[in-house]
C-alpha cells in the first residue's frame, strides 16, 4: 500500500505526537496515548499501526496493552517491535484506507 | 555510581575511521576525528552507545605545535565543527584517534588524559545532557573514556568497547580512571 | 581453572581464551538446539551467559534436550535450571543470568550480549529476535530444523545455520524469513505447533553454530566472512553454503546500520 502524500501529516494532526518509524524494512506509525472507545480498559494506550501486509493481515494495529472492551477479541499476537512489546487482535480486511481511517477502523473493532 | 557503559562500533564505520586516521598528515603524527553516537538502554541502568556519524578533520584543522609529546593538536575550528555537529544532531560526541603502532588493548597516554577533559568540556558546552568522551584505536582493538552528564571531569568511565564485525573484537571495560 | 584444560584448543590463537572468557553469550531457547549450544559453550570456556526459556522439561523433550533427565521431568524443572546445571558443572565461576520467560517479556538483558543464539521455533519469533539484535548491533546466529513429510515419500529433514551480522544481509535478505511463512504462521494464530526434532540433527546445527561463534571471536580460520548461511540436508547428512548467498544484496536492505539504538517512541 502506497502511503499518499499528506497522509502522515493528516495522522499527526489527528493524533499529536504521531511518529513514523522503520524496522526490518517495514514502516510503522506510532501514536502515543491513543484514546480507546468508551467501556475499554485501559482508557488510553500507545498504538503502532502497520498499514502494510504483515503476518497475513493487510494491516494491523498493535497495542501496548491488551485492551479489554465490551466485546472479547482474539488477541492472537504478541510481538516485539521497535524495542517494545505489543499486543494485537485478529481483525481482518482493514485495507485501502487512509492512515487515519485505518487506525479508527481497527480501534472501532473493539466495539460491538 | 557504577553505570555500565558499552560502545558498539559497526565494522563498516570502523573501516571508514581506520582509513581516515591512517592517512598521512603533512606535520601531525596522528590524525584525529569525531564520532557521534546514538544511545540505547541496557539492563540495570546500563547505557549502550552506537557511533553512527563521522566527522573527519581537514588537514588545515591541525596546529603544528612542534612538541614531540603531542601526536596531534587540533584547532579551535575543528572543535567548533564537532560542537556544531552535536548541536545539529543531538548526539553525543567521541574524540577519536589511534595509536597505530600497537596491537591489542590501547591505553590513553598522559597527554591524552591531560587534553581530553578540556575537549569534553567544550562538547558539554554544546550539549551538557549527552554522553561525550573519547575512543582510542589500536591496529585491532579499541578502548574508550566516557563522561556522563554531570560526571566529574576528573573521573571518566571506561566502557566496554566492541568492534562488531568479523572478527568480533571486544575490549572489556576497565576500572574507572581517576586522574 | 588450569591452563591444561584448554591446551587442546590452543590452536585457536594466543588470545583466544581471553576473547572467549570476556564475551557475553545470549542463548534464546534452551530445548533441542539451545541445550547443545549451552553445553558446548561451557566446554569451550565461556564465562558469561544470558539464558532465556519459559518452559519446563517435559517427557517429549528427553529425546533431544541435552542434559535433561527423567528426574527433571518428574520435578517439572525449568529448562533454564538444566542449562545452569550444565554450565556450573564445567564453569563454577561463570556469570549466568537466567530468565524463565520469553525474551520479549524482559528484553533488556539481551542487549548486553556480544553474540546471540536463536534456538527457537516460529518465523515470527525469529523475525522479532533478529530485529532486536540488529537494533542493538549484536551478531545473531539462527538455527532451525524442519522435517517435512509428503505422501508416501521418505520424510525430508532440513535445517539451517545463519550468521546475521549487522550491516550484512539479514534473514529477510537471505530468504530465510519469507512473507508466505510469516503469513501462514500469523493466520494459524501464532502457534508454531509441535515440530519434529531429533538430537543428532540438532547437534549438527548447534555444533556448526558454536563453531561460527568461536571463529568470529578468535578469527582462527581468518576466513569467516559474513553473511554465513549454511543449509543442512539431514537425509544426506551434509551441510553446504546456501546458493541464496549468490543473490543476496551486498549490504542489508532491511536494517540500515544507522537505525540502531533506542527508537524515538
Amino acid at each position: 500500500m502506497a502511503v499518499l502524500a499528506g497522509e502522515f501529516a493528516e495522522l499527526q494532526r489527528q493524533f499529536p505526537g504521531a511518529k513514523q518509524c522503520q524496522e526490518g524494512g517495514t514502516t510503522f506509525y506510532f501514536i502515543p496515548g491513543l484514546g480507546m472507545p468508551p467501556g475499554c480498559t485501559p482508557e488510553h494506550t500507545d498504538v503502532l499501526l502497520c498499514p502494510t501486509q504483515r503476518d497475513g493481515y493487510p494491516s494491523r494495529l498493535f497495542f501496548a496493552a491488551c485492551v479489554q472492551g465490551p466485546v472479547p477479541r482474539n488477541w492472537n499476537g504478541d510481538s516485539h517491535i521497535l524495542g517494545r512489546r505489543w499486543y494485537v487482535f485478529s481483525w481482518s480486511d482493514v485495507q485501502g484506507l487512509r492512515l487515519v481511517d485505518l487506525v479508527l477502523a481497527h480501534v472501532r473493532a473493539l466495539l460491538p | 555510581m557504577n553505570t555500565q557503559l558499552i560502545i558498539r562500533l559497526a565494522h563498516p564505520l570502523y573501516g571508514q575511521v581506520m582509513v581516515d586516521l591512517t592517512r598521512p598528515h603533512p606535520f601531525a603524527d596522528e590524525r584525529v576525528s569525531f564520532l557521534f553516537t546514538k544511545a540505547g538502554t541496557g539492563p540495570h541502568g546500563s547505557i549502550l552507545l552506537f557511533p553512527v556519524d563521522y566527522l573527519p578533520l581537514q588537514d588545515e584543522q591541525y596546529i603544528d605545535e612542534n612538541d614531540p609529546l603531542v601526536g596531534a593538536a587540533i584547532s579551535g575550528d575543528a572543535l567548533r565543527s564537532a560542537m556544531q555537529r552535536v548541536l545539529d544532531t543531538g548526539m553525543g560526541a567521541l574524540h577519536v584517534h589511534m595509536h597505530a603502532h600497537h596491537r591489542g588493548r590501547p591505553r590513553f597516554s598522559p597527554t591524552d588524559w591531560h587534553d581530553l577533559p578540556d575537549i569534553v568540556q567544550s562538547l558539554r558546552n554544546a550539549n551538557s545532557q549527552l554522553i561525550h568522551g573519547a575512543l582510542l584505536l589500536s591496529q585491532d582493538m579499541a578502548t574508550g573514556a566516557l563522561w556522563l552528564p554531570d560526571q566529574d571531569i576528573c573521573k571518566p568511565l571506561v566502557p566496554r568497547v566492541s568492534i562488531v564485525g568479523s572478527p568480533l573484537r571486544i575490549c572489556p571495560g576497565g576500572e574507572n580512571r581517576e586522574r | 581453572m588450569s591452563d591444561e584444560r584448554y591446551s587442546r584448543q590452543s590452536f585457536l590463537g594466543p588470545h583466544a581464551q581471553e576473547s572467549i572468557e570476556c564475551a557475553v553469550m545470549g542463548i534464546v531457547g534452551l530445548g533441542g538446539g539451545g541445550s547443545h549450544v549451552v553445553q558446548q559453550l561451557a566446554h569451550v570456556g565461556f564465562q558469561q551467559y544470558v539464558l532465556y526459556d519459559p518452559d519446563c522439561v517435559e517427557d517429549h523433550n528427553l529425546n533431544r534436550m541435552v542434559g535433561a533427565t527423567e528426574a527433571d521431568v518428574k520435578e517439572a524443572r525449568p529448562k533454564v535450571e538444566v542449562a545452569l546445571r550444565i554450565i556450573r558443572g564445567l564453569q563454577q565461576q561463570a556469570l549466568v543470568e537466567t530468565y524463565r520467560k520469553r525474551w520479549q517479556d524482559e528484553p533488556l538483558p539481551l542487549r548486553r550480549c556480544d553474540l546471540l543464539f536463536g534456538c527457537i521455533d516460529g518465523v515470527g519469533n525469529r523475525r522479532d529476535l533478529e530485529a532486536a539484535a540488529r537494533r542493538y548491533l549484536i551478531p545473531y546466529i539462527d538455527i532451525g530444523l524442519d522435517v517435512h513429510q509428503a505422501g508416501t515419500e521418505p520424510p525430508v529433514m532440513a535445517g539451517q545455520v545463519v550468521l546475521s551480522m549487522p550491516g550484512t544481509p539479514c534473514l529477510h535478505c537471505l530468504g530465510v524469513l519469507q512473507e508466505k511463512a510469516l503469513e501462514q504462521e500469523g493466520r494459524h494464530y501464532g502457534n508454531a505447533g509441535p515440530r519434529p526434532q531429533v538430537v543428532w540433527a540438532n547437534g549438527v546445527l548447534a555444533s556448526t553454530a558454536v563453531g561460527i561463534a568461536i571463529d568470529l571471536l578468535t578469527d582462527w580460520t581468518r576466513q569467516l566472512r559474513p553473511p554465513v548461511y549454511l543449509q543442512y540436508f539431514g537425509n544426506e547428512g551434509t551441510m553446504q553454503s546456501s546458493p541464496r548467498l549468490t543473490f543476496a544484496p551486498k549490504t542489508c536492505v532491511h536494517y540500515p546500520t544507522t537505525d540502531i539504538g533506542d527508537p524515538e517512541i
